[in-house]
């Protein structure tokens, strides 16, 4: 809680951005109510012991998404049942040893057993999967708004705040035909600084996206990156192995402008 | 603060349901408000009891729960005679701590005490030959049942039926032992229920002094129609075993969810805590004493540490020799900086 209210002023004094401070009364999708209206205007689906047998949503990845992460090694499953089949396994770390993030989809409660499950999205090879795991395996849930689009066919990369409104825009530079960069329902998993390595500029941002086909040489087989560049002439393009490049200004300002959990939409 | 979820204080005792001894106290309406972090999972709460009488403690306990409902069944003393209880309670959303508190009066029902007979007169004597707990002396008969345990501040109690007697008078003495006295030699505490005919009579409930296994014997004293009857020592159905909940529910603060270089984290002192040890992973970090600006500290340094999940726990110990260590434990995350250079295909 508190990392998110340091983060929520930082963004404050910027003027802009989305993610936590994008939450706003009345906000569809799950329900969101505004980080600073006052409790007596609160609503929140959740606040409430869900019904046994209920589903509740809790990201629709344009208004608001949840993510959390893991409180334990917990095994994920196919549906929200300690019995059935395992498509993966929760961990705490990322390829770049930053703490992992999971998006959480839905939350139900199972009626026989009493336990509520959250249903995550898994960021691992192959892209896409999901699966299920007890609420107890994850830590809180944080709250972000709006989403990152990435078009390949324009070029161009656009944040949206919570309310649908563009607060950056830029030419990008994406994988090249034989290492296209994938496309699906992504989200941010890392924020990266003083990266030490010029070929990714002064900042780099870690997605929950997979390069394919799979790149032996990185660790995880290639995570789908969004960073600046020593190559600017190449931007717009498709230069990289599956990662999003943009200008090193562009990415100063998108780093300090998106959220760890933002959606990011690869079209 | 922003991104809340805190305890309402919408909680009231709602209904109280009596019976010689006890209270059941039935809380409604938990709500959580606010939202934001943690805002969207079941709340899950812990609430703090203390209810008296008069201005005697009959429990001090927690107990973890989720929903928007609770109900505590607490043992009153039955010397008491109590006719109004006051409870004071808080309840805490341990998503992230955030709590409130309340207290309120309830009216119940007076409980005389001793116990008088909960059944009717039993038939006439039908006393299996085997019956452990049967103490059979001419055609007057005892069989013994006790309740099997008990916690959050709770009681036990034991059950007599007198039966084949002439109009019994008197009373049955309930006395109680610990488990491993084989010979019933040391008398822990002792009860009495009137005697009023042949019938079913329950114990007032006894708090033992500490946790731990117990046994029971009833002793009818006789009158003169009746012959004194006793059940027997060891007897496996005359065993209770009890155990205090934890007097005090411990809150382990600033544990955060990731660290890089260090980490500091506390209890907030009380008058109850006697000492505070802290562990890491398993392994005993230091115990405080005395506390500093009303916290038990530690400060870890976390680059010394594996990357990966850790988990700090802190051991409370209290001044109440009755209640047990208490212990609460977070996880945390230990990464490296943000300053590196990524994995990223580019």
């Amino acid at each position: 809680m508190l990392r998110l209210e340091i983060h929520v002023a930082r963004l404050l004094s910027v003027g802009l951005g989305i993610g936590a401070l994008a939450l706003g009364p009345g906000a569809g999708g799950a329900g969101a109510a505004g980080t600073s209206a006052p409790p007596s205007a609160q609503a929140v689906p959740g606040g409430v012991a869900l019904a046994d047998g209920s589903t509740i949503s809790l990201s629709n990845f344009r208004t608001i998404s949840r993510w959390a992460h893991a409180n334990m090694a917990s095994v994920v499953r196919r549906t929200p049942s300690s019995r059935a089949q395992a498509v993966g396994r929760l961990h705490f770390l990322t390829e770049d040893d930053q703490a992992e993030v999971y998006m959480a989809l839905r939350e139900t409660r199972v009626a026989q057993t009493g336990v509520t499950w959250i249903d995550v999205s898994l960021p691992q090879r192959p892209n896409g999967v999901t699966g299920w795991v007890p609420a107890s395996a994850l830590g809180p849930l944080h709250v972000v708004g709006g989403r990152l689009v990435v078009s390949r066919s324009k070029l161009r990369a656009t944040l949206y705040n919570q309310a649908g409104a563009v607060i950056w825009s830029a030419r990008v530079g994406i994988g090249r035909p034989s290492l296209p960069t994938p496309s699906g329902e992504f989200y941010v998993r890392e924020k990266l600084r003083a990266l030490g390595s010029p070929e990714y500029g002064p900042y780099a941002i870690g997605t929950s996206a997979y390069a394919a086909p799979e790149l032996s040489e990185w660790p995880g087989g290639g995570v789908v990156g969004i960073h600046g560049t020593d190559q600017p002439q190449l931007i717009p393009g498709d230069p990289s192995h599956g990662c999003v490049r943009v200008q090193n200004a562009d990415i100063t300002r998108l780093w300090h402008l998106i959220a760890i959990g933002t959606p990011i939409d690869i079209t | 603060m922003l991104a809340i979820f805190a305890a309402s204080a919408q909680a009231h005792t709602a209904t109280a349901t009596t019976t010689c001894g006890s209270v059941t106290i039935d809380w409604s309406l938990f709500a959580a408000t606010g939202n934001g972090n943690g805002g969207l999972n079941t709340p899950q709460w812990t609430i703090t009891l203390q209810p008296t009488v008069g201005s005697t403690v009959v429990m001090h306990g927690t107990a973890s729960f989720a929903g928007s409902t609770y109900s505590q069944t607490i043992a009153i003393p039955s010397s008491n005679g109590v006719a109004t209880m006051s409870t004071w309670w808080s309840a805490a959303q341990t998503r992230d701590g955030n709590s409130n508190s309340a207290s309120s009066t309830l009216t119940i029902a007076n409980c005389p005490a001793p116990v008088p007979p909960v059944t009717p007169p039993a038939p006439p004597p039908v006393v299996p030959s085997s019956a452990a707990h049967a103490n059979v002396l001419g055609t007057l008969a005892l069989s013994t049942t006790a309740s099997s345990s008990a916690t959050l501040g709770g009681a036990i109690r034991d059950t007599a039926v007198l039966s084949g007697g002439s109009s019994p008078t008197g009373k049955i003495t309930f006395s109680l032992y610990a488990a491993s006295d084989t010979t019933c030699s040391t008398v822990l505490d002792a009860v009495t229920a009137v005697v009023n005919g042949d019938g079913s009579y329950v114990s007032p409930a006894v708090t033992p002094a500490s946790s731990g296994s117990y046994q029971w014997v009833a002793t009818y004293g006789g009158d003169v129609n009746n012959p004194s009857v006793s059940a027997s020592c060891n007897n496996p159905a005359e065993r209770s075993t009890f155990a205090y909940a934890l007097c005090i529910g411990p809150l382990l603060r600033g544990v955060t969810q990731t660290a890089t270089n260090s980490l500091s984290a506390y209890v907030p002192a009380t008058s109850e805590i006697k000492d505070v040890t802290f562990y890491l992973d398993g392994r005993k970090l230091e115990t405080e004493t005395k506390p500093s600006h009303q916290r038990f500290s530690v400060v870890i340094d976390v680059r010394t540490l594996s990357l990966g999940v850790h988990r700090l726990r802190a051991e409370v110990t209290t001044r109440d020799s009755r209640c047990p260590a208490a212990s609460v434990g977070e996880t945390f995350i230990h990464t490296k900086s943000d300053s590196l250079s990524p994995t990223f295909t580019g």
